[in-house]
């Protein structure tokens, strides 16, 4: 990076957290530092949800994934707008009757404390090491492409957050949201423009999208029903609807952004604002990476998007073989190149014509030299990670965007990583204090106590986020591994909370023990089945719910005889 | 606050405004629809 681009990237930063800070000084009642003293307006819930969703992880792995499958994980939304209806009709009007602090308050008041403890629970520990994975997701990629030091990248994100999140509680991580998520908006709609203008002058938008289709890269909508394809149609209004569902009814770090609103009417219109913005912003991020993924139709892509990785290999004895893959590879692209002038110069629209047969196969070959080379990758270094769409969109940055607007990119994922693990750690610090300090370890104390306890408690979770971002290696694709992690633990947590607003005869402990056998369903499915981890959701809630009727049938007999 | 009347701008019921976000799902998903035809 250039001068001009740290400057960028540390004013935008520094900036934002000072203000942050400065706005939100002086907090000094626990209302005020959990629940933002309840007089947020709309916008700024609706932007703080959104931030809170989009980690760093967004804005790296969304446009590799468009690079790599195409549009298709878009589908993974297109539950969300329903859940946001349905919460904001029953869930929000009944948090904010209850005035609770947090979501799990409401579950000792429908069925009991164990209950509430053990959701709580299983929030901490999902959300505690998700927090970890959103700090150490940007500083692996930003180290590895920047040559930071990947310890100091942690800290040094880690520390920020901190730093500002105790300190002005729930209303600095809104106030920061706010800025931080005009910042990813503007940023990635600049990024989206300028990968635009540097296509040939004789490639339109819609030829672009026309060669992205012919690679099979256009399909956004899947009707299929097989149930190991990840994402189609269905997977995301059922598996889809339960994540949103479960997200942004039962998770914290959700909850806590709308019950900061004004009133029922705000955080109404906070989760109403998100259900409009989220699928079309889903939709351009993953369409910036078929851009890129165009782009690299007409100039030559590295073999491997990781080059420290690629360098790495260069100095091992495998190093002559990777020149030869690389040369095949370079082959390969100018007879792409010239197969993609023809199918240009003739109509073109279908894939199925003569010159689009001759792209998707010339296309296939350039696969699996690729392939060839992740397998090179892999023999020269068994530990190394094998899968580089992670690294897509940031090598394109640095490669081929302007002094200053690199500087705003890597303040877009830092935004985006600093916003998340802000929430995060804010709805930790508060489910640690409201539903377990103050409710079993010492009652009854007063509001500066209550206020420095979360303050450290939130100070714990931070130093528990850096130590898990310390030891996290690579997992898959960051992305996925987040979601994957969300809905192993969603589903069950989910079902508690629809037992409790639907089945009014079930008690306490048929749900608590439902609970831990469906938790542990969940997970003998995550590791023994090939199912897609959308459907954990699904199984999850239905097994909570399912068993929970159960339980309390037996019990219900059991005291008739 | 608490006490403050709960109804959307612009419309007269909340139904208004949650009819407004499934149809404009019901949109985008048709877009995306022909999309994914077009461009097959």
């Amino acid at each position: 990076m250039r001068a001009v681009d740290w400057a960028v990237l540390l004013a935008t930063l520094v900036l934002i957290v000072a203000y942050g800070i400065w706005r939100t000084r002086g907090i000094r009642s626990v209302d005020a530092y959990l629940r933002g003293g309840s007089d947020t307006r709309w916008l700024t819930i609706g932007l703080s949800i959104m931030a809170t969703q989009a980690s760093a992880i967004t804005f790296l792995s969304t446009p590799g994934q468009g690079y790599e499958d195409g549009m298709g994980f878009v589908q993974f939304y297109l539950g969300l707008p329903i859940a946001m209806v349905i919460l904001s009709a029953t869930i929000v009007p009944l948090y904010k009757r209850l005035k609770v602090y947090t979501a799990y308050e409401y579950l000792e008041s429908r069925f009991d404390l164990k209950t509430r403890q053990l959701t709580a629970f299983l929030f901490l520990l999902q959300r505690g090491l998700g927090a970890g994975i959103s700090i150490y997701a940007p500083a692996i990629i930003l180290s590895t492409v920047l040559g930071w030091p990947l310890h100091l990248t942690n800290i040094a994100i880690g520390a920020l957050v901190i730093l500002y999140t105790v300190s002005g509680g729930t209303r600095a991580v809104n106030q920061t949201q706010t800025y931080q998520m005009a910042v990813m908006l503007g940023g990635m709609a600049l990024a989206f423009f300028f990968v635009l203008s540097r296509l040939p002058a004789n490639v339109s938008f819609g030829d672009a999208l026309g060669i992205a289709g012919a690679l099979g890269k256009m399909k956004v909508i899947d009707y299929s029903t097989r149930l190991d394809t990840r994402y189609t149609f269905w997977s995301g209004m059922t598996g889809g609807l339960f994540v949103a569902l479960a997200y942004f009814g039962t998770d914290q770090s959700q909850v806590q952004r709308y019950l900061s609103g004004a009133s029922l009417t705000e955080s109404r219109l906070g989760l109403l604002f998100n259900a409009l913005v989220k699928v079309p912003m889903q939709f351009m991020i993953l369409l910036v990476g078929v851009i890129v993924f165009v782009f690299y139709q007409f100039n030559p892509p590295p073999v491997f998007f990781n080059e420290a990785e690629l360098n790495r290999i260069r100095s091992t004895p495998v190093a002559a073989e990777l020149q030869e893959i690389e040369s095949a590879y370079g082959r390969a692209f100018l007879e792409k190149k010239n197969v993609l002038d023809e199918w240009l110069s003739t109509p073109h629209w279908r894939s199925s014509s003569p010159a689009g047969r001759d792209l998707k196969s010339v296309e296939a070959k350039l696969r699996g030299i690729r392939e060839r080379a992740k397998d090179l990758i892999a023999k020269a270094d068994p530990r190394a990670e094998r899968n580089d769409a992670d690294y897509v969109f940031i090598s394109f940055v640095l490669k081929h965007f302007p002094p200053g607007l690199v500087g705003l990119l890597v303040a877009v994922v830092l935004c985006a990583a600093m916003s998340a693990t802000a929430a995060a750690l804010n709805a930790l610090g508060t489910t640690t204090v409201v539903d377990f300090y103050q409710r079993t370890v010492k009652p009854g104390a007063s509001n500066d106590h209550y206020l420095l306890a979360a303050k450290l408690f939130t100070v714990f979770w931070g130093i528990v986020g850096v130590l898990f971002a310390a030891f996290a290696s690579l997992l898959d694709n960051l992305i996925q591994a987040v979601n994957i992690l969300g809905s192993i633990f969603y589903g069950p947590m989910l079902g508690v909370f629809l037992v409790g607003f639907f089945l009014k005869r079930v008690g306490g402990t048929p749900v608590f023990w439902a609970t831990l056998l469906a938790q542990l369903i969940v997970v003998i499915v995550f590791r023994y089945s090939t199912l897609g981890f959308l459907w954990y959701n699904v199984i999850g809630c239905a097994a909570v719910v399912v068993l929970s009727l159960g339980f309390n049938l037996k019990r219900a007999t059991q005291a008739v005889t | 606050m608490e006490n403050d009347p709960d109804k959307p701008p612009l419309f007269k019921s909340w139904s208004g405004i949650y009819f407004l976000v499934i149809a404009t799902l019901a949109v985008l998903v048709l877009i995306f629809s022909l999309i994914s035809k077009v461009y097959q």
